[in-house]
């Protein structure tokens, strides 16, 4: 009883402020303050829609153009670099992988040593004449048998 | 009233600026009294209501006449005070301390009792600061500035038992702070 008692008393006092409020409804002093800023604003909002509409002259028009197609351009660079790249890596793969399946025995090791190092014609023939030959004949009969088979060694 | 709003929104969308002047004049106490009691702050409030007129005056060409164009308008008005009551509220708390001689003297017996602005938003802020922005805003909107559900719906786009529960417990916590504020009279009730 003396719960529900203070439970309307509560809903009284809610009750009362907010008629207060809804009775007291606030007022504006001044009746030209806001229809004389918003007259401001609507102008500085007219002038800005203006400019943005206006048409840009033909040096600015040219120079957003080059502009544009200058970002373009570097974009298509950075593609091409960015395959470029990817086509470099992948063939160094792909060699490293060839290199390291030759076998380690003494025609292998040349043929790393002329893949890798890239010993000049001369020097080979100068070190190794017979294996030289061979290789010559070899390579000219299978181009890519160089990277991809041992050397038999002549006895 | 539609008639004539009508008319002059065709002459504002024809280039008419004076018509506007026309429109701001005529809803703007309607406008003030929407923000200044969602926001509780009288320079917050005129500047929401310059806002809410420039994107009225924008949005003018999508305005349909079948709609009433104080309801429209009040939504508008609304959000640029919901927009504005969210930057106040990330950039500053606003602590209130209530003064119980203050609270007396507003609420001595007589619910008809004239305020000054200052007053209204004084009690305003000790309401609702605090409350969570939908609870404030469905609580200020619903009971003290007496709009209809339907209207709330439109302004906050909750379904309608969002609304019930909002206010439920906005009512709730408004309340308990009621019940923390100690001054004479208030015993008396």
């Amino acid at each position: 009883m003396v719960k529900k008692k203070q439970e309307n008393d509560r809903d009284f006092s809610l009750q009362k402020i907010v008629s207060l409020l809804q009775n007291n409804e606030p007022h504006l002093e001044d009746l030209n303050e806001i229809p004389k800023n918003v007259m401001q604003l609507l102008q500085q909002e007219e002038s800005k829609q203006l400019s943005e509409r206006d048409p840009a002259s033909p040096v600015i028009r040219y120079l957003i153009l080059a502009q544009r197609w200058l970002v373009a351009a570097s974009v298509c660079l950075l593609v091409l670099y960015g395959v470029e790249e990817f086509t470099v890596v992948s063939k160094l793969n792909s060699l490293e992988k060839h290199t390291s399946s030759i076998k380690v025995d003494p025609s292998g090791i040349l043929t790393r040593q002329l893949i890798l190092k890239g010993l000049s014609d001369i020097s080979l023939q100068q070190r190794f004449p017979a294996r030289f030959k061979l290789l010559v004949a070899e390579s000219n009969r299978f181009p890519s048998k160089i990277a991809t088979s041992s050397i038999v060694i002549l006895p | 009233m539609q008639d004539r709003i009508t008319s002059i929104i065709k002459r504002i969308v024809d280039g008419d600026n004076q018509a506007f002047r026309e429109v701001v004049e005529s809803y703007q106490q309607q406008a003030f009294s929407l923000t200044f009691r969602i926001l509780g702050d009288e320079e917050e409030a005129k500047d929401a209501v310059q806002e809410g007129f420039i994107k009225v005056w924008q949005s003018l060409k999508s305005y349909r006449s079948d709609y009433s164009f104080t309801s429209w308008m009040c939504r508008i008005m609304a959000h640029a005070a919901i927009d504005r009551l969210r930057k106040i509220r990330r950039q500053k708390e606003i602590q209130l301390d209530p003064d119980p001689e203050r609270m007396n003297t507003l609420f001595r017996g007589n619910p008809d009792v004239t305020m000054e602005n200052k007053e209204i938003a004084h009690i305003i802020r000790i309401l609702a600061d605090g409350l969570p922005v939908k609870q404030r805003l469905v609580f200020l909107l619903r009971d003290i500035q007496g709009l209809k559900s339907v209207e709330v719906q439109a302004i906050l786009g909750l379904s309608e038992t969002r609304i019930k529960s909002n206010l439920y417990h906005a009512r709730k916590s408004v309340r308990e702070k009621i019940d923390r504020i100690d001054y004479p009279e208030r015993r008396q009730w």
